[in-house]
């Protein structure tokens, strides 16, 4: 495949840059930042697609303007030419069109790139000064390695060093002696070691819990000595602590042996308290004789005060008449407010009662006559008899409603009969002054025999035309009927219609219906003549001359003449009416048409109208017999409300209750003229009776009221006079009571003067008498007390007490000192033995024997102290061990390795297989590929040093080049300087390019300055070269050196050149246009 | 009693260690440790709270013979609570902990439990208010291949109430188990109980529904990324009214849960954005799982710019979700990050290419239609590691991982040579 063209719309900083291509070498020249690599990967995007928005390539949108592409014209192989449009990223935005063939998008590119794809293209058809630039920098060994693969798979990740990587990648997962693979497995072992540490651990739970089950013995065994022990060495330091104890008790039987015998007072008493006891007696004895002097003293003044209470009583003697009357005159005086508010009432009520016997008259009035309280109480007005009487209201409104429809229908469909009857009778008048106008029938054949006559009129126009043309002619020409009517039967059928249609009309007297039927049925026998004598000269006319024709049409004229005369005489024409006659009659038929049909349309009216008018008619009758019952059912209910409300009649006419305030026909449709209570009225005088029951009831309560008032005040007063009276005070009602009262207030407060006095003697009447009584209890206890001492005098109590005391206190020591030794020693056998050995007083024996027993004790304590200790290790290591989560720790941890093992064995693996699979490829490539490649390398290698170096040739070992000079040595590549090591890896290059196009896939090398550091002459002879390889392949080299322009040039002086401008930067960025040069020539194409 | 309920689970494999987890954090790891027995506790207090008959469990109650000491003690304390709560327990032993072999802790068991032997089916009544409400037959592997079809030996009674059957086996021959008491369904049929409640497959299954239920609880606890130790893990709780089982439902007890979460790779610009798409596809799937932890796989699928990048950025990716997601609750660990994606390119055309990459592609795609050429290859491979010593610690080869190397290798090397679109 080659380029032949290439248009830029917009890419980068080119704008509609267009350039033809030779087959064969192409020059780009231009200085830095000119677009040559724009250009560049303009191409490269126009064969496999721009980069997208996730590519890391640059995307050269068009800084110019223009849409972002444009296009390529390639030519395959065979000849065949494609034109690729290409306008946005992808290998979808492409249009592409085979000259001559189908269209599509890059499937068709893609057979033209054979099965190299955009990195391939790259690789090994794209050829850049940067792959040389870090030359200087490579050893020699990594130099021969460059050139080794580009001359297997061009400018692509070199294999060499991919191979190198995976060798370094398997040594860090597994070497013989080290890597991650290797320790995890040794870790592993360390692991698997410590679980079978950690099971065999787990396995000793069972002897763990049977030793510290035995070790809970142990200590068991050893508390009970250290208690037995204890017990021992506690029993005699009781009895050694017990001694002085012992001593004291002694002591105090000694003391209480020495003292009398106990008095009888305390002989019963406890011993703890006969002491007491003893001293209380005589503290009583004291306490009543004191008390006694006390008394004494207080007897004297009581009596001085008693007598002079009795006194001041005896001055203040009781009214008995003013105590017995205090309490009525103080209740009559509070009923006195009340009695006056009755004295007030009284004479208003005596108004209200008269008001309201003038108010019940008026209402009795207004019922009417013969209203009276007795018949008013015998009204019903109940609530069902208030309800019955609505119910017969809203019966009323309902009848009355019904009865105004009724009379509203009856009145419209009287209306509605006028109407009718006026209409008909209009009607009627109209057609009374219309003259009848032809039947249907007959018009229709009038309008049938008028067209006949056009027809035929028309028809002899063109017979005398057609006979003029014959005659002018002097031609027997043939010719149609211009009527086109039809032959054959037809027309006789038709005609016998139209003559039988007219045979009918004459029967009927219609002479002009008969005169157009026969008219039409002579038409149509004319012209089924004129169709039958057509076709016959037709057929005749092959055989005839002019003569025999002109003869035929002239008798064609002659029935065709016969035939109008018929027709006019039908439409009541003259023989040869004229066009404006034909046109007169026309208008003529067309009224009598329009008579017609407005004479048929007021027929159908006027009969419309009889059939509206019978049925007025009967709506009439119908809203009469409507009325009629209606006014039937309003006497039937007027009449049962006359019965409801009768005893609410009056015997005279209700003024203003009449039915609706006039006299309705429906309900006096018998003539009866008395009017009715309407129950509404009858509602209201219910009303009416209500309010003079209501007044009636309301009088005779007053009535009550006021006798019930009359008589309290007659009363109060008469309570009033006999009060006074029992008083012996003159004067009535509230004055005669004030007096009283002020006469018992008196009374009241020297009745409550003498009552605290003779309270208070009282009271010291009674504590004369409860200080009698304690005299009396103090004298006997105190005597009591020497009695019950036994004694008969105090001092002989007091010396009794002292002796009670002494006893006391010895009891109370030897009582304390037995609570002691009990409390230490307890009872039982065990305190019975100890109280016996404590008897023993052998003091000695017992320290010795303490002594003896805490020996014990603390070798017990110890041995516990030991076994606790013991015993809570091994608990702890049983618990340890339950709860250990040891063996599933490492159990882990080993999971871990093994997966640790597993990822590093496969990262082995796969790097190893990758190794083997690569080189297994590379020594495919290398065997089919590279002698190819080095072949085409070596000769090109030849020429440009001028034959210092014969070929290019494979190291031995297979994974290096080496070169051979022109004495047969063999020359490590690495050995060269650099600018023969580039002319050797551009020479790699172009063998490669050759070798993919000996195997089909020939495609554009595009070389960037790839001779910048060739000296002239290497220079020179490598221009010959790319011009010769142009020569086979096409070539595309960008440069920005114009000394290598002239070399190619004049190594092929038929390359195409095209030449960019320089691209000022500043330019770009504010997008100025003309910052390059349009190519000053295009080469010589 | 009308009506009442008995949970049913199977494979504890109590304090057994996850298989395949990297090195983890200590928290973690003493998390991960704590899984098998906290989801035990989480099932005792499960039965307690729903106040069930009793619970029957089918085999596998430790992970290996040499049964732990915390794994037994744990189980008996467990048992304990029941006793005490008036639930019955029933245990048979499978191909993991047989009941003739391996060591004992406990030598008693609390009253209400019955561990049956591996002699005869036993039949053991639950009964209620006096009242007979179930009958468990069951039996106890004896070994650890136990070869037999025990399904065989059970057969229904004339007792009243409903009749459990209690086993651990492997029926019709489910794949990626070993085949231990093999049967049928037709065998079960044939013993007419009402449920069969089975263990040793690790994947929840329901074979058969009314009248002749048959299910697999699967595992407890999820132990890997293996397909049937994914997804939640729990107990089955049994429904029973009028002397007929109802209905059948999960109860997800397992505290931890291994799961995977898919992505596509193809619309994602960078790996902010691949790591968002995956923090959200996690808390997806975290919602109502019920558990405390999520162990993770990320497959990566798709093509696009991003598989390059995550060829060499994996690891901290994963790092960086596990940062992430660490202080969760719950949380969550990203184990895995599996890159099942492509680069950018149009492998049929890369195949074709006339160079290296091409050569090399057409190779391996010799290799993947050719196994014995494929193993041959490996073999000669691996006999070229060093260390031959180390064998037994090298996992050796199966066909479907030698295929799925031969696509990392593909990947790996179309990483490697830096192939692009």
């Amino acid at each position: 495949m080659i380029l032949r063209s290439l248009h830029i719309d917009g890419f980068g900083v080119h704008r509609d840059l267009a350039w033809e291509l030779r087959p064969g070498l192409n020059l780009v020249l231009g200085p830095n930042e000119a677009g040559k690599t724009t250009i560049h990967a303009f191409i490269r995007g126009m064969l496999h697609g721009f980069p997208d928005g996730r590519s890391k390539e640059t995307k050269h949108p068009p800084l110019q303007g223009g849409s972002h592409g444009g296009r390529l014209e390639v030519e395959a192989v065979d000849g065949l030419v494609y034109r690729i449009t290409r306008g946005g990223p992808g290998r979808g935005s492409v249009h592409v069109e085979r000259v001559g063939g189908a269209s599509g998008g890059q499937e068709l590119i893609d057979p033209l790139l054979g099965k190299t794809d955009a990195q391939l293209f790259r690789n090994v058809f794209a050829f850049g000064l940067d792959e040389l630039a870090d030359f200087g920098g490579l050893t020699g060994s990594e130099m021969e390695r460059r050139i080794f693969d580009a001359a297997l798979a061009g400018a692509g990740r070199s294999v060499s060093s991919l191979v190198d990587d995976l060798k370094k990648a398997k040594e860090e997962e597994l070497t013989p002696r080290k890597g991650r693979l290797r320790e995890a497995a040794h870790r592993l072992e360390q692991l698997e070691q410590e679980l079978r540490s950690a099971k065999a651990r787990v396995k000793s739970y069972g002897p763990l819990v049977e030793e510290e089950l035995r070790g809970v013995e142990a200590l068991g065994e050893a508390k009970d000595r250290a208690r037995r022990a204890r017990a021992e060495a506690a029993k005699w330091e009781a009895l050694r602590s017990l001694w002085p104890v012992e001593l004291r008790r002694r002591d105090a039987i000694a003391r209480l042996t020495a003292l009398p015998t106990a008095a009888a007072l305390v002989a019963d008493a406890s011993v703890a308290g006969a002491s007491v006891a003893a001293g209380a007696l005589l503290a009583r004895f004291d306490a009543a004789a004191e008390k006694l002097v006390e008394w004494e003293g207080a007897q004297e003044r009581d009596e001085g005060e008693r007598q002079r209470l009795g006194q001041e009583i005896a001055a203040i003697p009781p009214d008995p008449s003013l105590t017995s009357i205090a309490g009525r005159a103080l209740a009559l005086e509070q009923e006195a407010r009340l009695v006056e508010d009755h004295r007030l009432r009284i004479p208003v009520l005596t108004s209200a009662i008269e008001q309201r016997e003038a108010e019940v008259q008026g209402l009795l009035a207004g019922l009417g006559a013969g209203w009276d309280e007795s018949r008013v109480r015998t009204i019903d007005r109940s609530l069902p008899r208030r309800e019955a009487i609505d119910g017969y209201a809203s019966r009323f409104r309902d009848w009355e409603r019904r009865e105004a429809l009724a009379s509203a229908n009856l009145e419209r469909a009287r209306d509605d009969h006028r109407k009718v009857v006026d209409e008909i009778e209009d009607r009627r008048e109209v057609l009374k002054g219309m003259e009848e106008p032809p039947t249907a029938e007959a018009l229709e054949l009038r309008g049938g025999a008028l067209a006949e006559l056009r027809g035929a009129r028309e028809d002899r126009e063109h017979t005398i035309r057609r006979l003029q043309t014959i005659r002018d002619q002097g031609l027997a020409m043939s010719h149609r009927d211009a009527g086109g009517s039809g032959g054959g039967p037809l027309p006789w059928i038709v005609a016998g219609i139209f003559i039988a249609a007219a045979v009918a009309a004459l029967v009927r007297g219609e002479s002009v219906g008969a005169a157009i039927a026969a008219a039409a049925g002579v038409a149509m026998l004319v012209v089924g003549r004129l169709a039958r004598g057509g076709r016959g000269r037709q057929s005749d006319g092959r055989s005839l001359g002019s003569e025999g024709a002109e003869s035929g049409v002239e008798e064609d004229l002659r029935t065709i003449e016969a035939a109008l005369r018929v027709h006019a005489e039908a439409v009541g024409l003259a023989e040869e009416p004229t066009a404006a006659a034909v046109e007169v009659a026309s208008g003529a038929l067309q009224r009598d048409r329009e008579r017609r049909h407005r004479w048929d349309e007021l027929g159908r009216e006027l009969a419309r109208q009889e059939r509206l008018r019978i049925s007025a008619e009967d709506g009439v009758e119908t809203a009469q017999a409507a009325a009629g019952a209606l006014a039937e059912g309003a006497r039937a209910l007027e009449s049962s409300w006359t019965v409801e409300i009768a005893d609410l009649l009056d015997g005279g006419r209700e003024p203003g209750a009449r039915h609706g305030g006039k006299e309705p026909e429906a309900l006096h449709g018998d003539g009866d003229s008395q009017p009715i209570l309407r129950p509404e009225a009858a509602r209201e005088r219910l009303q009416r009776i209500d309010e003079v029951i209501e007044a009636l009831d309301q009088s005779g309560r007053d009535e009550q009221e006021r006798d019930r008032l009359v008589a309290a005040l007659r009363g109060w007063e008469a309570a009033v006079r006999a009060l006074a009276a029992l008083a012996g005070i003159e004067g009535e009602g509230r004055e005669a009571l004030a007096r009283i009262a002020d006469r018992a207030a008196q009374e009241r407060a020297r009745a409550e003067d003498r009552r605290l006095l003779e309270a208070q003697l009282r009271k010291m009447e009674v504590d004369r008498e409860r200080l009698e009584a304690e005299r009396r209890r103090l004298e006997a206890e105190r005597d009591g007390l020497l009695i019950e001492a036994g004694v008969s005098s105090r001092e002989e109590l007091a010396s009794l007490v002292d002796v009670e005391r002494r006893r006391g206190e010895a009891l109370e020591e030897l009582r304390g000192a037995e609570r002691a030794i009990e409390e230490r020693l307890g009872d039982g056998e065990e305190a019975r033995v100890a109280r016996a050995e404590l008897a023993t007083g052998e003091k000695v024996r017992w320290e010795e024997a303490v002594e003896e027993a805490s020996a014990d004790e603390e070798e017990a304590g110890a041995a516990v102290e030991e076994l606790t200790r013991q015993l809570a290790i091994q608990r702890r290591e049983r618990e340890d061990l339950e709860v250990s989560a040891d063996v599933h720790r490492i159990a882990s941890a080993i999971e871990e390795h093994r997966a640790e093992i597993a990822a590093a064995a496969e990262r082995w693996r796969m790097a190893a297989l990758l190794e083997r699979l690569l080189q297994v490829s590379l020594e495919d490539m290398r065997r089919d590929r590279q002698p190819a490649v080095l072949r085409h390398a070596g000769e090109a290698f030849e020429r440009i040093t001028g034959g210092r170096y014969s070929a290019i040739l494979q190291t031995m070992e297979g994974d290096g080049v080496e070169v051979l000079d022109r004495r047969g040595q063999r020359l490590a590549a690495g050995a060269l300087s650099r600018g023969t090591r580039e002319q050797l890896y551009v020479c790699v290059r172009l063998g490669l390019a050759a070798a993919f196009a000996e195997q089909g896939t020939r495609l554009p090398l595009l070389m960037d300055d790839v001779m910048a550091n060739f000296d002239p002459e290497r220079a020179t002879a490598t221009a010959a070269v790319l011009a010769d390889h142009g020569r086979e392949h096409q070539l595309i080299v960008f440069t920005c050196h114009p000394a290598t322009v002239e070399r190619l040039l004049a190594a092929e002086p038929s390359a195409g050149l095209l030449e960019l401008g320089a691209c000022e930067k500043t330019a770009l960025m504010q997008g100025g246009g003309g910052f390059f040069t349009r190519a000053a020539r295009y080469g010589s194409f | 009693m009308k009506s009442f309920t008995f949970l049913h689970v199977a494979d504890l494999h109590l304090d057994t260690p996850f298989d395949g987890l990297r090195a983890l954090r200590p928290a973690l790891a003493e998390e991960l440790r704590e899984a098998s027995l906290r989801a035990f506790d989480r099932l005792i207090e499960l039965a307690v709270e729903r106040a069930v008959a009793f619970v029957v469990f089918a085999g596998d109650v430790y992970d290996g013979a040499e049964r732990g000491l915390r794994a037994q003690l744990r189980f008996r304390r467990g048992l304990e609570r029941l006793s005490a709560a008036g639930i019955d327990a029933f245990v048979v032993h499978g191909n993991h902990d047989p009941v003739d072999e391996g060591w004992a802790a406990i030598a008693s068991w609390p009253a209400k439990v019955h561990v049956f032997g591996s002699g005869e089916v036993e039949a053991r009544p639950v009964e209620r208010g006096g009242v007979r409400i179930a009958t468990v037959h069951g039996i106890s592997f004896g070994r650890r291949a136990e070869m037999e079809n025990l399904a065989r030996r059970f057969r229904r009674g004339p007792e009243g109430g409903i009749h459990v059957g209690l086993l651990h086996c492997n029926v019709e021959g489910q794949q990626g188990h070993d085949p231990y008491a093999p049967c049928s369904l037709d065998d079960l049929e044939a013993a007419r109980m009402d449920y069969w409640a089975l263990g040793h497959v690790h994947t929840r299954q329901l074979l058969s529904r009314a009248p002749r239920w048959v299910a697999y609880p699967g595992n407890l606890q999820g132990r890997s990324f293996k397909p049937a130790e994914q997804g939640p893990k729990g107990a089955l709780l049994i429904q029973v009214e009028d002397d007929a089982v109802q209905e059948v439902e999960f109860c997800p007890l397992a505290p931890v849960v291994f799961d995977t979460v898919q992505v596509d790779i193809s619309a994602l610009a960078d790996l902010g954005e691949l790591e968002d798409a995956l923090l959200e596809a996690a808390d997806a799937l975290v919602q109502g799982r019920g558990c405390e932890g999520l162990m993770l796989a990320a497959e990566l699928h798709g093509r696009g710019p991003l598989h390059g990048l995550l060829g060499r950025q994996a690891e901290a990716l994963r790092q960086a979700l596990d940062d992430a997601t660490a202080e969760r609750r719950p949380w969550i660990r990203w184990e895995r990050l599996i890159r099942r994606s492509s680069p950018e390119v149009d492998r049929e055309r890369l195949a074709e290419r006339d160079d290296l990459v091409g050569e090399l592609l057409r190779r391996i795609d010799g290799l993947s239609r050719d196994p014995t050429k494929l193993r041959e290859l490996m073999e000669s491979v691996d006999a070229t590691m060093p260390g031959r010593s180390l064998d037994s610690y090298v996992p050796a080869l199966e066909a479907v991982d030698r295929l799925a190397l031969l696509e990392k290798v593909e990947l790996d090397a179309l990483d490697r040579l830096e192939v692009e679109s």
